[in-house]
């Protein structure tokens, strides 16, 4: 499969390498449990298909601590 | 009386046994640093995808996106051509350009690294990365290479001064 560059070629090997797992019944699938991620409630977790955690696209809202003691740090400066 | 007394000595006992954490929590004098060693390479993945830029990512679903890189093309089944972002720095200045890739590519491609799915992640022996400007670069592969855009997923992009303070492969534990 990695012997080309062909997307489509690849897809169609992909097809085959599964369709041969099956017939030969070469593994044997278990049950597979779902990825849990327990977030603070002001985190807008974007979770990857991977399963990996990659926050490339997470983020915190207002109400989030870092957020509020930033903003509460930069009102006390302000101050006279 | 003697209930009395009693009582109050179990208060006394319970009050000092509530601040006996607090006698305990003086801040011990520093003994040396620890370090602390993980080897598993899926914790390794983790840090190194979140801390440091790529040329190409995955999206949330699954799809190649150019990240560092803006565009990519296969010239013929051995040469994959990508062009750089141009107007980007690290967070000390230094200049993000094909050099720097051309550094990450030497340091990266020097050992094996353990990926999750297997070693054949790696890029083949003999594969090579041109530079054709300061913002266009090759990678040559010795034959067809099929997973050479996902196998840039894994080559991390760090400045100058990462390799002259740390590197890769730290082993002076």
């Amino acid at each position: 499969m990695l012997g080309t560059i062909d997307r489509e070629r690849q897809q169609a090997l992909i097809r085959q390498m599964e369709q041969y797992t099956r017939e030969q019944a070469s593994f044997l699938f278990l049950y597979n449990p779902i990825q849990l991620f327990a977030v603070n409630k002001a985190v807008e977790l974007v979770p990857y298909v991977s399963t990996l955690l990659k926050l490339n696209e997470t983020s915190v809202s207002e109400q989030h601590w870092s957020v509020r003691k930033q903003k509460a740090a930069i009102h006390e400066e302000a101050q006279p | 009386m003697k209930q009395r007394i009693w009582w109050s000595m179990v208060t006394l006992l319970l009050v000092l046994v509530w601040l006996a954490p607090g006698i305990a929590e003086q801040p011990p004098a520093s003994r040396g640093e620890l370090r602390v060693v993980d080897r598993d390479p899926f914790n390794w993945l983790s840090i190194t995808w979140n801390v440091m830029e790529h040329l190409i990512e995955h999206s949330p679903d699954g799809t190649l996106v150019p990240r560092l890189a803006t565009g990519w093309r296969w010239l013929d089944e051995r040469t994959l051509e990508v062009t750089l972002r141009q107007g980007v720095r690290f967070h000390n200045g230094e200049v993000f350009d094909a050099e720097i890739v051309k550094l990450n590519w030497d340091e990266n491609t020097r050992f094996q690294q353990p990926h999750l799915a297997g070693t054949f992640m790696n890029f083949k022996p003999g594969s090579q990365l041109e530079i054709v400007d300061p913002y266009t670069v090759r990678f040559v592969s010795p034959e067809a290479d099929g997973g050479v855009l996902t196998k840039l997923l894994f080559i991390h992009m760090a400045n100058r001064q990462f390799y002259r303070d740390v590197g890769w492969g730290e082993k002076s534990w």
